[in-house]
């Protein structure tokens, strides 16, 4: 079976057009980028929130996470905390997020988890959910009920610090346990007798209860991020060298040109849809780079061999020699690729699909890249070599 | 014909080696596939604090000694000190200095012979960052070389001094417990007493007052050969960060020790101090711990030196790869230890597998249908691919996230690129009218630069990237570097064979 029989297209001839469409998509990538103020970075990058739930019985992580999901929550992660490493199942997670609107506002998350829960457990009782309850809550049902018996129009200021103080007791009861279920706690946590009577007539103790939230920073900092970028930076320098050596110059600086142009157009499309930048996207750009090098060599190759043999034809027609000779060899590598791809786009759920996203848009870059950018850069400048030794 | 054997016994025994190494053991999942062990750390930033304001008084009480000012009794405290000077003038001097030394660091404040001088508010807050940022750094180091991939390292807290630290399935915690928070601070300094049994005691032998610009140190106690105290100079003459490297060694005794070698400066350093010590006690001090003293016989210019003692060959490897990793800038203390289990659902897992071995069935798929009994030869090259991959990747216990499953399928499906080189190449010289033998020579031949060429140059990149790279982008880098490899050779030997194969059976004609 073949798909091209032969094939003698003018790619040389289509150069100025390739040229005006890769500029016109770097240009809307770059604006796309420009506009939305960067890349948007993920929690790898740019942290998130963090916030540990203590539940009354395990949960069902796939309905958590569908929970989740709906409300405001779409990448958060959740893991359990284990009793032991062989451990099926805990009462403790702790989930990752975030948050809305790519704020990473603990409070937002800390609400929207919240609510989630509340939803998919409800309030568990009637009056106030003592693991939910805000300080302030506690405050106003004692206030309210005033069960020590102050006077709160002469002195009000007594009656606030001492139940100030109870509602305190009440917290540290709490953190003691994480998870209030019966009020053995609150029993032995030094409450006046009548608080604590006002407690268990007008609250409850609903299904879970936060036990704490906060900021995670990036796991790629600051430092990470600069000798990341060290790296690359080497890692170029390292390839141009070696196509000089076994090429020229100019090779290798086709070379990574096409490879800056790719990683641009895929950036702006990464922008263009919104995607989220995580560590597994920069492990696909890597790979596109890669891709679209290993692409470009192989022209190169045949090119450097047809430089040998085909010394009578013009440089036109030697370079079109060229890409028409590998083409059924580029075009059969990026289909198996793009099988793959697509496989993992369309199949692999939500936790790769960015990851597959980068790719599908890479490979295909990748594949014109070589074709249209690099080969074209470096007939250009042997051709202006030629014009200036004659 | 007696080439071809050993070509197919090469490959048997491949075979045999890698699919040894991925099957037989089971395969080591990452925090995402199967959770793992996370801890959280309280890094002690006002200790790192504190040692900078005592630096910067020491180098304050060298300047002062430089003009011939006796240097002040100081008082720490926390982010500060009080010191009081022999006189009024001397004080005086010593405000100005802190001006005109640290005006962005302290604020000092002279009231007759006493200078109080405490960090602003701004200079502390950088330390305390600076402190979080080396730790984390370092930590990273020292789990990357543990050798545990794919770990998550992070902050807790926007100011937080925490850190949170999730490693997948750890089997032994209490050792990568006992790695992560040794502080690891390695000093060599000159001894000018000792050892005597009681602190007292070496004091007594001193005046009774420890003169400015010495410390008193304890042998390590788990250290059976040394006893006592030593003073030491103050400033020591070679710290951690002038080593270059550090690993497992021998004592004379034939004793697990850890050997060091110092860098450049370092080695400097080291050849002008024992030049000029010839005769003294040098010790070698960790954690202020003295762990040997040796007599200094002869100026040395060896770069090297060895803590020995009594260590297990694990702990002495253990202690190599603290040193290795850099001091800790301040003592780290554990919050909590937890099991957790993994951050994906097993629905998610499900799906990305299927998806990645769905996307290789096609591929497989289709080479067979584009060249039919050539895209069997491709096959066994595929196969062979998985078995190599994932028989280093076992080998080197890398854990395997999902996305690193998803990276490493592409890598194979990328892989055939160097089957298809080929096949088009013999296709090319069969059309041109060449026997299959000729044909298959000529394809293998001309396609061979091109299959070098690009690969060769992805793996200089992937060097690169080993080599100045961290965590995430190294492990990255392995992944790539092996990939490339096992698909070079299956693609320029394997396959070769088997078309060699192909043709002693029946040269005339080839399915392709």
């Amino acid at each position: 079976m073949r798909i091209l029989k032969n094939p003698n297209i003018d790619f040389l001839g289509k150069r100025w057009l390739a040229l005006g469409l890769s500029l016109t998509l770097i240009a809307v990538g770059a604006v796309t980028l420009v506009v939305s103020g960067g890349p948007r970075l993920g929690i790898d990058f740019a942290g998130g929130s963090e916030v540990v739930v203590r539940f009354a019985t395990p949960p069902d992580l796939n309905t958590l996470r569908n929970v989740l999901g709906g409300a405001g929550l779409e990448g958060a992660t959740i893991q359990e905390f284990l009793s032991s490493p062989f451990a099926t199942e805990a009462n403790e997670v702790v989930i990752r997020a975030t948050g809305l609107d790519d704020s990473t506002d603990v409070d937002t998350v800390v609400s929207n988890v919240n609510s989630a829960l509340t939803g998919l457990l409800g309030t568990g009782g009637t009056g106030l959910d003592l693991n939910t309850a805000a300080r302030g809550d506690l405050m106003t049902m004692f206030t309210q009920a005033n069960p020590m018996g102050f006077n709160l129009t002469v002195d009000p200021e007594t009656a606030a610090a001492v139940y100030q103080a109870q509602a305190g007791l009440v917290f540290e009861a709490k953190s003691e346990v994480g998870l209030f279920t019966d009020w053995a706690g609150l029993e032995a946590a030094g409450l006046d007798a009548s608080v604590l009577q006002v407690l268990k007539d007008q609250s409850h103790f609903g299904a879970y209860a936060i036990v704490a939230s906060g900021f995670v920073g990036a796991q790629v900092g600051q430092d990470l991020r600069n000798q990341t970028v060290q790296a690359i930076v080497w890692a170029l320098i390292g390839m141009l060298a070696y196509i000089t050596y076994r090429f020229e110059f100019k090779y290798g600086v086709a070379a990574v040109v096409a490879i800056a142009h790719d990683v641009l157009i895929v950036l702006g499309a990464f922008a263009l849809a919104g995607r989220e930048f995580n560590l597994p996207v920069v492990a696909a750009f890597m790979t596109i780079v890669g891709y679209s090098l290993n692409d470009t060599v192989v022209v190169f190759d045949r090119v450097r061999e047809n430089n040998m043999t085909l010394r009578r034809v013009s440089l036109v027609e030697r370079f079109n020699a060229s890409l028409n000779q590998t083409l059924s060899r580029t075009l059969l590598t990026s289909v198996t690729t793009l099988i793959v791809v697509s496989g993992l786009f369309v199949f692999g759920g939500p936790v790769i699909n960015d990851f597959a996203f980068a790719l599908l848009i890479g490979v295909i870059v990748g594949t014109y890249s070589s074709v249209f950018v690099a080969s074209p850069i470096v007939y250009a400048w042997l051709q202006r070599d030629a014009a200036k030794r004659h | 014909m007696q080439d071809l054997r050993w070509k197919l016994i090469v490959i048997a025994v491949v075979t045999a080696v890698f699919g040894f190494l991925a099957f037989t053991q089971p395969m080591n999942l990452g925090l995402d596939l199967r959770g793992g062990i996370r801890l959280e750390l309280r890094v002690d930033v006002d200790e790192a604090v504190a040692a900078t304001v005592q630096d910067d008084v020491e180098g304050l009480g060298r300047r002062l000694a430089d003009e011939g000012i006796g240097a002040p009794a100081t008082a720490y405290s926390g982010n500060g000190a009080t010191m009081t000077s022999a006189s009024d003038a001397d004080a005086t001097r010593l405000a100005a200095m802190i001006a005109e030394f640290y005006p962005n660091s302290y604020t000092a404040r002279r009231s007759g012979d006493t200078v109080t001088m405490s960090m602003l508010a701004v200079a502390e807050d950088g330390e305390r960052d600076g402190a979080i940022r080396q730790a984390l750094q370092i930590i990273r180091n020292r789990v990357d070389q543990y050798g545990v991939t794919e770990p998550t390292i992070q902050r807790l807290g926007l100011t937080g001094e925490r850190i949170v630290v999730q490693l997948p399935g750890v089997e032994n915690p209490e050792r990568i417990k006992s790695l992560l928070s040794n502080t690891a601070l390695l000093e060599l300094r000159l001894v000018e007493a000792g050892p005597v049994p009681t602190r007292q005691a070496l004091l007594d032998t001193q005046g009774g007052e420890l003169a400015p610009g010495y410390e008193i140190l304890e042998a390590d106690p788990q250290e059976g050969r040394l006893v006592g105290f030593y003073l030491v100079s103050g400033v020591p003459l070679i710290t951690g960060r002038d080593l270059k490297t550090a690993g497992l060694g021998q004592d004379d005794l034939g004793l697990p020790s850890v050997s060091f070698t110092l860098n450049t400066e370092g080695s400097r350093k080291f050849s002008a101090a024992t030049g000029a010590n010839v005769g003294r006690q040098m010790a070698i001090v960790l954690d202020d711990k003295v762990r040997t003293a040796p007599v200094i016989n002869e100026q040395i210019s060896t770069p090297q030196a060895m803590i020995s003692g009594q260590f297990n060959v694990q702990e002495a490897q253990d202690l190599a790869l603290v040193l290795r990793s850099g001091a800790l800038p301040a003592s780290i203390e554990y919050l909590s230890q937890q099991y957790v289990g993994p951050s994906l659902g097993q629905e998610s897992i499900d799906q990305g597998v299927m998806a990645a071995l769905l996307g290789l069935a096609i591929v497989a798929a289709f080479m067979v249908v584009y060249y039919k009994g050539a895209g069997f030869n491709a096959l066994v090259a595929l196969a062979l691919n998985i078995i190599i991959v994932a028989g280093v990747m076992n080998a080197l216990g890398a854990a395997l996230t999902l996305p690193g499953i998803a990276g490493l399928i592409l890598l194979i499906g990328m892989a055939v690129d160097a089957n298809v080189l080929i096949f088009e190449r013999i296709r090319e010289e069969l059309d041109i009218g060449k026997t299959v033998r000729s044909a298959v020579d000529a394809g293998f031949n001309k396609a061979f630069s091109a299959i070098i060429d690009a690969n060769v140059t992805t793996l200089v990149a992937a060097v690169f990237l080993f080599q100045f790279g961290t965590g995430p982008v190294k492990g990255f880098a392995v992944t790539l570097s092996i990939g490339i490899m096992a698909s070079m050779f299956t693609a320029i030997f394997v396959s070769r064979a088997l078309f060699d194969v192909w043709i002693l059976r029946r040269s005339q004609s080839l399915s392709i």
